[in-house]
């Protein structure tokens, strides 16, 4: 509460305090002091009265004269303050009452006995004294008191005191209304001159010095600030400058970096999408060098039949066909159109596979497929790369497995990483084996794609989903594949994969996406 | 409980006071006051017999007061008091005597008595009113059922002695001046 005051309030109240609380100490004592020994005045001029009445009723006492004794207290009349007096016969424990003064009509009777007798109180003094003849005791004597006179000299005193307390604070109100000035007079104009600058913001501004007490001090030392803050603010602005001039510039040198950023995506995705045409065109080689064998063995199967035939009909014509050469030439013909039949079925196979792999590379339609048949398939078409190898290729899938899921997305995957492997791994044509394992796992699929090939260093394995990484860079490798897998992988699978290797240990693929997108 | 106590303790003074009413309230009470006299009384330095500081009260002519005086000294301490008494028949006794209390009424007799005494310095108290005027000091008087007494202060300041206004203050009348009749 006195915290939140102003500094001239403060002060005021200070010293107007202590002034008040020094003040009501000391008028409390002075009366208190007063009441007290005015009392034991009281008290002991009460005590010679009692002396005298007491020596006084000693003689009506011993002859038992209480209306004697009566007729002596009541000269206690000329006593106003006193306004009971009795006398009590006997021992002190026993005594009974003898004698009695009461004053006025406001005043209680005596009690009878002694033990009645109260002892002083606030507003009545009472004193005691006992009657003595000669050795012997006869009695006591009570006179009772009343202090309404002590109490209004009290009161008045009382007054008076708080007459002259309210005339001290007010002179010392005067005083310290005086003095703060003083004090609080700099410290304000300290206050306002802090206020100017903060509401301005000119630091130039000083504050006025008046005296060289702490207050002095306090407006040197905060000139001395003010001067420090305008330096500091004059550096602040400059380097200020100097930074919004760097953002500006950091801000040009960023959006041409975006640019670029943005051209470099732009070529990686053409990059991408010219990889993949590549790769289709590679299989389209492929599958037609494939397709061609059985083309081709059908075609001679068939110009070997229709030779024979022709030479047949002419054994015929001529008449000079026998029935072993008829035999013969049945025999022949069957061979022939096994090996015609054979030779196109494989064709049509692999025109079929071909066009489900192709639609499928192309599209990335979703549909479900066994998983099983589905590599299959694959794996035929890529057969013309794996002819002058010797490089064994192991799928191990559950026939009856299937999934919902981007086919084409798999079989491209299928067949980047059987080049990888086929141009990487085994980089001389050495003998090998690859192994796919396919398998479900609480609603996944898990692919694990395994050569035994040479493996890769750490550095090259970290790098491997980047594109343009390669470490074959002359010998015709574009960098691509790793990361068209990892694309394929995350965005058409919504799966993850993970390449496993080291150098001379072979690679592991494991790529794990759900079963049903 | 308390005022089961006090309740007895009244029973007992009022069985204690029809005691002594049956067996002679007055003699009692008048013995007190003449022990009481005692001490309003001052006797000339002189007459204390022989350093002794004891006060001799005699009586004349009654036997219960004398006996409730020995008795009443003796319930008090004689010593604190250094009072004595004793019975007396004629005034040849009364040597040594500070308080002579004549029971006898008959003027005559007391009348006798006061001018056979030894000496000066005693104090006479008597039963009648006129025996303060016969040259008594003191007499008895019962007022109203209560005993009361009369000064003749002159007698006694006749006599060397002094009486303290304290005592004079209680008696019924105080005569200062000489009384008619006396020696």
């Amino acid at each position: 509460m006195l915290r939140d005051l102003p500094i001239q309030r403060k002060i005021l109240v200070s010293i107007v305090g202590t002034v008040t609380v020094v003040l009501v100490m000391i008028e409390t004592v002075f009366v208190l002091y007063n009441w007290i020994s005015v009392r034991e005045t009281v008290q002991k001029n009460l005590l010679a009265v009692a002396e005298v009445f007491s020596l006084n009723t000693t003689a009506a006492m011993s002859f038992s004269d209480s209306q004697a004794a009566e007729e002596i207290l009541s000269s206690l009349r000329g006593m106003p303050e006193i306004h009971r007096a009795c006398l009590y016969q006997g021992e002190t424990k026993q005594a009974q009452l003898f004698a009695s003064y009461v004053r006025g009509s406001d005043a209680k009777d005596c009690p009878l006995s002694l033990l009645d007798v109260k002892a002083s109180k606030l507003q009545v003094l009472t004193v005691n004294r006992d009657v003595w003849l000669g050795s012997e005791r006869l009695g006591r004597l009570v006179i009772e008191r009343q202090l309404s006179d002590l109490w209004a000299s009290t009161r008045l005193d009382i007054m008076l005191l708080l007459l002259m307390l309210l005339l001290s604070v007010g002179i010392a109100f005067v005083i310290s209304n005086a003095l703060q000035k003083l004090i609080a007079g700099p410290i304000l104009a300290l206050l306002d001159t802090t206020r100017k600058v903060s509401l301005s913001g000119d630091y130039s501004l000083r504050a006025d010095k008046h005296g060289d007490d702490e207050v002095g001090e306090l407006i040197d030392g905060f000139n001395v600030m003010l001067s420090h803050i305008a330096t500091r603010d004059t550096d602040l602005a400059r380097a200020k400058e100097e930074l919004t001039l760097r953002i500006h510039q950091a801000d040009a040198a960023n959006t041409e970096l975006r640019k670029a950023v943005e051209d470099l995506n732009r070529t990686q995705k053409q990059l991408v999408a010219t990889e993949k045409m590549a790769s289709l065109g590679g299989l389209v080689a492929g599958v037609a060098h494939e397709v061609n064998t059985p083309v081709g063995v059908s075609v001679t199967a068939a110009s070997t039949l229709r030779a024979e035939s022709i030479e047949a009909e002419q054994a015929y014509n001529e008449g000079k066909l026998t029935g072993s050469g008829l035999k013969h030439y049945f025999e022949h013909c069957m061979q022939s159109t096994e090996i015609i039949l054979n030779n196109l079925r494989r064709a049509a196979d692999l025109v079929h596979s071909f066009k489900q792999v192709a639609v499928d590379q192309t599209s990335f339609e979703r549909r479900k497929f066994n998983l099983k048949s589905y590599f299959d398939e694959t794996l035929l078409s890529l057969r013309p790369n794996l002819k002058n190898t010797q490089i064994a290729v192991e799928i191990d899938c559950e026939a009856s497995l299937e999934a919902n899921s981007v086919p084409g997305a798999i079989s491209q995957i299928f067949t980047n990483l059987l080049m990888n492997s086929l141009m990487h791994a085994f980089p001389g044509g050495e003998a090998g084996r690859i192994r796919v394992v396919v398998t479900e796992c609480d609603g996944d699929i898990e692919i694990c794609y395994s050569d035994d090939g040479c493996g890769m260093d750490e550095e090259a394995r970290e790098k491997i989903f980047e594109p343009f990484f390669t470490t074959k860079r002359g010998a015709g490798g574009s960098g691509l594949g790793m990361h068209i897998v990892f694309n394929l992988v995350s965005q058409q699978l919504k799966g993850q994969v993970e390449v496993l290797s080291a150098v001379g240990e072979g690679t592991e693929v494991r790529i794990r996406f759900p079963s049903g997108l | 409980m308390i005022w089961g106590r006090r309740f007895c303790a009244i029973a007992l003074v009022l069985g204690l006071a029809g005691n002594t009413f049956g067996q002679g309230l007055e003699q009692r009470v008048k013995a007190a006051y003449l022990v009481n006299f005692t001490r309003f009384i001052s006797w000339p330095p002189a007459a204390i017999r022989g350093g002794e500081e004891a006060i001799d009260i005699c009586v004349v002519g009654d036997r219960d007061i004398a006996i409730a005086l020995s008795a009443l000294i003796k319930s008090k301490s004689s010593n604190d008091l250094g009072i004595r008494s004793r019975l007396i028949l004629l005034p040849e006794e009364s040597e040594g005597c500070e308080v002579l209390y004549l029971a006898d009424n008959s003027g005559e007799l007391q009348r006798y008595w006061l001018q056979k005494l030894p000496q000066d310095h005693i104090l006479t108290i008597a039963d009648n009113g006129d025996f303060i005027d016969a040259g008594g000091m003191i007499s008895f008087v019962i007022v109203s059922g209560k005993l009361r007494f009369d000064i003749n202060q002159a007698n006694i300041h006749r006599s060397g002695m002094s009486v303290s206004s304290r005592l004079l203050s209680l008696a019924r009348t105080v005569r200062r001046s000489a009384a008619k009749g006396s020696s």
